[in-house]
């Protein structure tokens, strides 16, 4: 009886062609011996043959007419759906995305920026107490300022070359820039690593050349410039400017041995022009 | 199927001619109903189209294609308790293409009349297992990945669904003598 359970535990195997040429051999010799093995086993057996031979149901036409009618039907739905007008606002996320500050520190500035925007905006709106109307836009303006500042300042210190230049460029929303915010941009003009970012600060400081703080801190930047690009760029600022304060030092840049050969050909060519002046 | 996860719809027609006739032959088999077959076809298809995403291309599309025809009977027969499966016989008879009548061509052979009306009486679960290992030609695992179950279950499943078929055909053939 065991042996018997056993055999036909192994039906299924045989069935699925799940066993090895010698199990199989073994299993036909065991069934042709055994008389109660072999009743059960030959009907199973046929029964999976005979499974194999019923004929398949085929679909109608109609079924593919109707799929490919829905299909034709989901396919004009999805072009609607990527219509220009529903594109409208995926570009738009798109642009805000690209636009929106990678580094938290500075979307946290962004965010108080805009939270206290909007927190004087609506005070100004609402008319609060003390407010006359009047200096209300300047009011308005400064806290603009300061908060152009705060931007400034926070992407200036950031580890990315790209999102410093930003910061240089925010300076220059600033009417005015503070001694703090001209300290910066020295520390960026002096120190910086990438070259990119030390040109955007020389042409920030640039704009407000005509505070001294600004011409003098130029003039003593000049001996700690490496570079040839900046080095010709400032030859450029103080030429453009007429500053005849700059002569001296230029004449000393002109006996550093090291000095790039084309900076110092551009030097001895443009240094009689300024002296001229 | 890759293209068709990507968006591309118009690949799901390539899908549809490659693969709605085998759809079909193990969906009218398992409801015994060719016109609620051909609804679920197209339902499965759509299927495909927006739950794309599920396709992960490590296993074979076969075992993800009867995943959801399974689930697609299923929720078509919980949605309509009241519509029970077809018995055996009562399905719409198929010309073929000499104009035979398909069904009177099959009762030429008694045997697999009766073995087709037997089949078409054992339970779904039993039935799916006997049409997925005998018709699909899928490995055992790729059966047990669609039914969700071990190996070992499957061919226990086999045994006892043959058994029960042999019950059915058993039955059916006494019936027919004593009429």
């Amino acid at each position: 009886m065991k042996k018997q359970e056993h055999i036909l535990s192994q039906l299924p195997d045989y069935l699925l062609g799940a066993v090895s040429p010698a199990e199989k051999s073994k299993i036909e010799k065991h069934v042709k011996s055994c008389k109660a093995c072999n009743t059960e086993f030959t009907t199973l057996t046929r029964l999976w043959s005979g499974l194999g031979l019923l004929p398949a149901e085929r679909p109608s036409e109609n079924m593919r007419t109707q799929f490919y009618a829905e299909l034709n039907r989901r396919k004009a739905e999805l072009e609607r759906h990527y219509a220009p007008e529903h594109r409208f606002l995926d570009r738009l996320n798109a642009l805000i995305e690209r636009l929106w500050p990678k580094q938290p520190a500075v979307q946290f500035a962004m965010a108080l920026m805009f939270m206290l925007v909007g927190y004087v905006v609506g005070f100004r709106i609402d008319g609060g107490p003390g407010s006359n109307g009047n200096g209300g836009v300047a009011e308005l303006r400064n806290e603009m300022q300061t908060m152009q500042r705060m931007v400034a300042m926070t992407l200036l210190k950031t580890q990315s070359a790209s999102e410093r230049i930003k910061g240089v460029n925010w300076t220059e929303r600033i009417d005015q820039p503070d001694t703090e915010v001209v300290a910066a941009l020295f520390q960026t003009l002096n120190y910086d690593q990438n070259v990119n970012v030390r040109l955007a600060a020389l042409e920030s400081l640039t704009r407000i050349y005509n505070r001294d703080e600004v011409r003098e801190g130029l003039i003593e930047s000049l001996p700690k410039q490496s570079s040839p690009l900046i080095q010709l760029a400032m030859l450029e600022v103080f030429v453009e400017a007429k500053d005849t304060q700059a002569v001296p030092t230029f004449k000393e840049l002109l006996k550093n041995e090291n000095l790039n050969e084309t900076v110092k050909e551009r030097v001895t060519l443009r240094l009689p022009e300024l002296e001229r002046k | 199927m890759l293209q068709v996860r990507e968006g591309d719809v118009a690949k799901l027609g390539v899908l549809f001619e490659r693969h709605h006739a085998r759809l079909f032959r193990f969906l009218v088999r398992l409801t015994n109903r060719r016109d609620v077959s051909e609804d679920l076809v197209q339902e499965v298809f759509f299927r495909m189209m927006k739950y794309g995403h599920s396709f992960r291309g490590d296993a074979p599309f076969a075992v993800w294609m009867f995943q959801m025809a399974r689930n697609a009977a299923t929720d078509h027969f919980r949605k309509w308790r009241h519509e029970a499966p077809m018995q055996e016989g009562t399905e719409e008879r198929t010309v073929d293409e000499e104009g035979e009548d398909a069904h009177a061509r099959l009762e030429r052979n008694e045997s697999s009349s009766l073995l087709k009306q037997a089949l078409a009486r054992l339970p779904a679960e039993k039935k799916e297992v006997l049409l997925l290992t005998r018709y699909e030609e899928l490995k055992l695992e790729e059966v047990a990945a669609i039914l969700a179950c071990p190996v070992g279950t499957i061919k226990a499943r086999v045994h006892r669904a043959l058994k029960d078929l042999k019950t059915e055909y058993e039955m059916l053939a006494g019936e027919k003598r004593r009429r």
